[in-house]
């Protein structure tokens, strides 16, 4: 544990190394101020992470964050280096000390954060239709009989086409703009939700809902206290494949459907060759994704304890 | 072109439909099918189906039923005016466009384009993905140094990659078959890994018993333990990459062929009859490919027949 936390604290030091204006003067608070960051400070501050860390496993063998800052500091430094050395083109690939400008200019400028707004809003707006139509419809499906058997063939269809393919329909429905990028990311996230609400509730065992009737509860209780709760794991199964899934399609809908957005950015400045800016927003969307995941992991861990 | 004919094209159609009417023009579809030949042919079809349902399996006389009447309603609901038909064709039109594309040899050229990407970014994540599996399985140590640069790469979504790599590559097949090939790897990796896990202590001391080496122990029990995994990721990993195979080809306009680019070229000319019958087809094919896949992978691991 206690090189874990020297590995954060390494880590913090380097963020804070490059933030804080007084700390090391002012070629490093360049990012800031939106100067580029010199790369041959960025190469040794990354190579510096490096090899403290590596010094630090010496202690604590076998730390998998030790090594994988330690390869994202290689891999940073190499890249800084090919491009410094004239490897590859700046246009290609912009160097990190670029990207690290791009983001941090775009962000001060609050240029970076509206759009991320904007996708978030899409986001959690699709998410909540999504999950609000299809646990009630899943319900309603599994528990009267025989209704998934007919429609399970019409749905396996359906579910065949991917959510994309909507895309150009949904568009021609709806008009560009946010109402189809909601559509698609709502029909991406619908199904597994809905097919694991059923799955669940037909993998939930019957002693329990007996167990009610004989208690004296009606449907209603059946449904309340032992069918929802026994497919509740299954559900948020569902959740997460759904939430994957919505995350990838958002990102496509934004490409191709909306005026706003972190897939949007990355679209126009690509049409702008401006690949620092495309790198800086692929940063910010992987980012925010991986928060966005391991927040649905603690909440999943919260809600279905057993 | 004779001057009677650029008259008609220019006074005869243009008036009547406009832009729809121009294509039209250009397509010249002949009717395949009545409206009435059609839902005559759908009430024999299911009548047929429900009359010998006693010698049939169970799903084909519901799912005959079901479908006949998804396809009755949607027959209806254009031809009777509830719903504008050049927004939500009925199916005989869809027919009609799809012969006359079939006729003309473009279906069969957008579908040939899509599953060559298809194949050959699947066929590469497969490549690639199980035996990165291995490895990264193996040594713990690999896993600690390359799994950080994994995880960044796995959280961007695989669109998102699309127009840097059309700067790296091109607006071509190359871009496509990347994001096809983002989409498909991670799971096969993770399904590899998974699988390795499970590898019985047991039988691995048995081995090393009976004088294994460490190949013998990957080859005798680690693969064969790790295979049922891996076709789970596989066919995970088919569900994503077809995804990203539709979300490239509407996204790179450029690219001429598949199936994706022939329904976002339909909507620029407003035509949802292709529109809904490049669906129909995207759900064909994506049937086709996953029932082959998984007869070719029935010998490795039991999967569910449905």
């Amino acid at each position: 544990m206690r090189g874990r936390r020297a590995a954060f604290l390494a880590a913090g030091l380097l963020l804070a190394a490059g933030w804080a204006p007084s700390a090391f003067g002012a070629e490093l608070t360049g990012f800031v101020s939106g100067r580029r960051v010199s790369p041959v400070v960025f190469m040794l501050a990354a190579l510096a992470l490096g090899v403290l860390i590596q010094g630090l496993r010496v202690r604590e063998r076998g730390l998998p964050l030790v090594r994988g800052v330690t390869t994202l500091s290689i891999f940073l430094l190499l890249w800084e280096f090919a491009v410094w050395v004239g490897l590859i083109t700046t246009i290609l690939l912009p160097p990190p000390t670029l990207v690290l400008q791009k983001l941090d200019a775009l962000w001060l400028s609050g240029y970076l954060g509206w759009h991320l707004l904007s996708t978030l809003r899409r986001f959690t707006l699709s998410f909540a239709l999504a999950v609000g139509t299809a646990f009630p419809l899943g319900v309603l499906v599994a528990s009267i009989p025989r209704a998934f058997a007919l429609l399970h063939p019409v749905i396996t269809f359906v579910r065949m086409i991917p959510a994309p393919a909507w895309a150009p329909l949904s568009i021609l429905w709806l008009g560009l703009g946010d109402p189809p990028a909601i559509f698609i990311v709502w029909l991406a996230i619908f199904f597994p939700i809905f097919l694991n609400t059923i799955r669940g509730i037909h993998d939930a065992l019957p002693v329990y809902r007996e167990v009610i009737r004989t208690l004296g509860g009606g449907r209603w209780d059946e449904v309340r206290e032992a069918t929802v709760p026994s497919a509740l794991p299954a559900v948020l199964t569902g959740i997460r494949v759904g939430f994957g899934f919505g995350w990838v399609v958002l990102a496509t809908a934004e490409l191709i459907a909306t005026d706003s957005g972190l897939g949007w950015l990355i679209h126009v400045a690509y049409t702008q060759v401006d690949s620092p800016t495309v790198l800086a927003a692929m940063t910010l969307i992987c980012w925010t994704g991986v928060l966005l995941n391991s927040g649905l992991r603690e909440l999943e861990r919260r809600l279905v304890p057993w | 072109m004779d001057p009677e004919a650029a008259r008609r094209l220019l006074f005869d159609k243009a008036p009547t439909g406009g832009w729809t009417s121009l294509y039209e023009y250009v397509y010249d579809p002949a009717p395949v099918l009545s409206s009435e030949a059609f839902l005559l042919a759908i009430v024999a079809v299911v009548g047929l189906l429900w009359a010998v349902r006693r010698f049939t399996p169970p799903v084909l006389a519901r799912g005959g039923l079901t479908i006949g009447v998804v396809l009755v309603l949607w027959e209806a609901v254009p031809t009777l005016g509830i719903l504008n038909p050049v927004f939500f064709p009925p199916p005989t039109a869809v027919l009609d466009k799809m012969a006359v594309h079939w006729q003309r040899g473009w279906l069969p050229q957008h579908i040939l384009a899509s599953l060559g990407r298809f194949s050959i970014a699947f066929g590469l994540a497969i490549a690639i993905g199980v035996p990165t599996g291995f490895l990264i399985s193996l040594s713990s140590r690999l896993w600690g140094y390359v799994g950080s640069i994994l995880y960044f790469i796995r959280g961007i979504p695989p669109p998102a990659w699309l127009p840097i790599f059309i700067l790296w590559a091109g607006a071509g097949n190359p871009a496509a078959v990347f994001v096809v090939f983002l989409g498909a790897f991670f799971p096969i990796l993770i399904g590899t890994v998974d699988g390795f896990k499970k590898a019985d202590p047991v039988q691995i001391e048995t081995v090393r018993t009976f004088g294994g080496n460490r190949f013998d122990v990957f080859w005798e029990v680690q693969v064969p333990t790790s295979l049922p995994d891996i076709v789970i990721g596989i066919r995970i990993g088919l569900g994503i990459g077809w995804m990203m195979l539709i979300a490239a080809e509407l996204a790179v306009a450029r690219l001429g062929t598949g199936v994706g680019w022939m329904i976002t070229h339909a909507r620029i000319w407003y035509d949802s009859a292709v529109i809904m019958g490049g669906m129909v087809v995207i759900a064909i094919m994506g049937l086709a490919v996953d029932l082959v896949l998984r007869r070719a992978l029935a010998r490795w691991a039991d999967l569910p027949r449905a």
